[in-house]
């Protein structure tokens, strides 16, 4: 009897510590500033699990290759539309929809960007594609 | 104690008066040392939701994960406790303890 109550209290001892773990390891990763917002980060994590694991495929061992693959596939896409791209950078370009007023970046192929991430004051995390000269 | 058709054991009574008092806390605005009253009642709350749904052969793992849970409050913030609370019970679960 005494056995099987030490036992018990053992096991809450170990769910209260890997609950702790848990919560104070990987809240601040998943969520943002203590809040039940999911960082976007954490989404993208899972949202291009497909491309990671093409990335893998395609470069079993080269893990710079593969980082090259899904970020590039992370980058918003937009339907091609024809306007009037005035060039930024070398091989980048930008143009604004006369309709919906959003700015459309172009980026020429086999041009390199540099992913920087910032983190806003709210704790969010943002990408950042800093063309590389 | 039975109220009407409902038995309460005396923890589920304190739990109750503790709310209650909780709640008087935050409409007079009575000051607690450390403790914010807002995040206290959420918390009680929450533990009076899951003692209603645990049968009273668990109370020893409810009465430390309360405690423990209480404590947090004083570093953490209360989303995170809240997901302490929910995640101990998980694992209580996951190795049988309730």
């Amino acid at each position: 009897m005494n056995n099987l109550k030490t036992k018990q209290r053992i096991k809450i001892l170990i769910a209260l510590i890997f609950a702790f773990g848990i919560v104070g390891l990987g809240s601040p990763r998943v969520f943002v500033a203590d809040t039940p917002q999911v960082q976007v980060e954490f989404i993208a994590f899972f949202r291009y699990m497909p491309e990671r694991i093409y990335a893998f495929i395609q470069h079993p061992t080269d893990g710079d290759k593969q980082a090259d693959l899904v970020e590039v596939a992370q980058i918003e896409q937009v339907e091609k539309k024809e306007l009037d791209y005035k060039p930024v950078m070398s091989g980048v370009s930008a143009a604004e929809d006369p309709t919906t007023k959003e700015i459309i970046v172009k980026i020429d192929p086999g041009t390199k960007l540099e992913v920087r991430y910032i983190t806003l004051d709210n704790g969010q995390v943002g990408r950042v594609y800093v063309p590389v000269k | 104690m039975y109220f009407g058709p409902f038995y309460f054991d005396t923890k589920e009574i304190f739990l109750i008066v503790a709310s209650i008092l909780l709640g008087l806390a935050l409409l007079f605005g009575w000051p607690l040392v450390w403790f914010e009253p807002a995040s206290l009642l959420t918390l009680v709350l929450l533990m009076l939701i899951t003692k209603g749904l645990l049968p009273a052969i668990h109370n020893e793992a409810f009465f430390i994960l309360a405690i423990i849970t209480i404590f947090l409050t004083l570093y953490w913030a209360l989303f995170p406790v809240i997901l302490f609370y929910l995640i101990s019970f998980l694992f209580f679960r996951i190795l049988r303890v309730i």
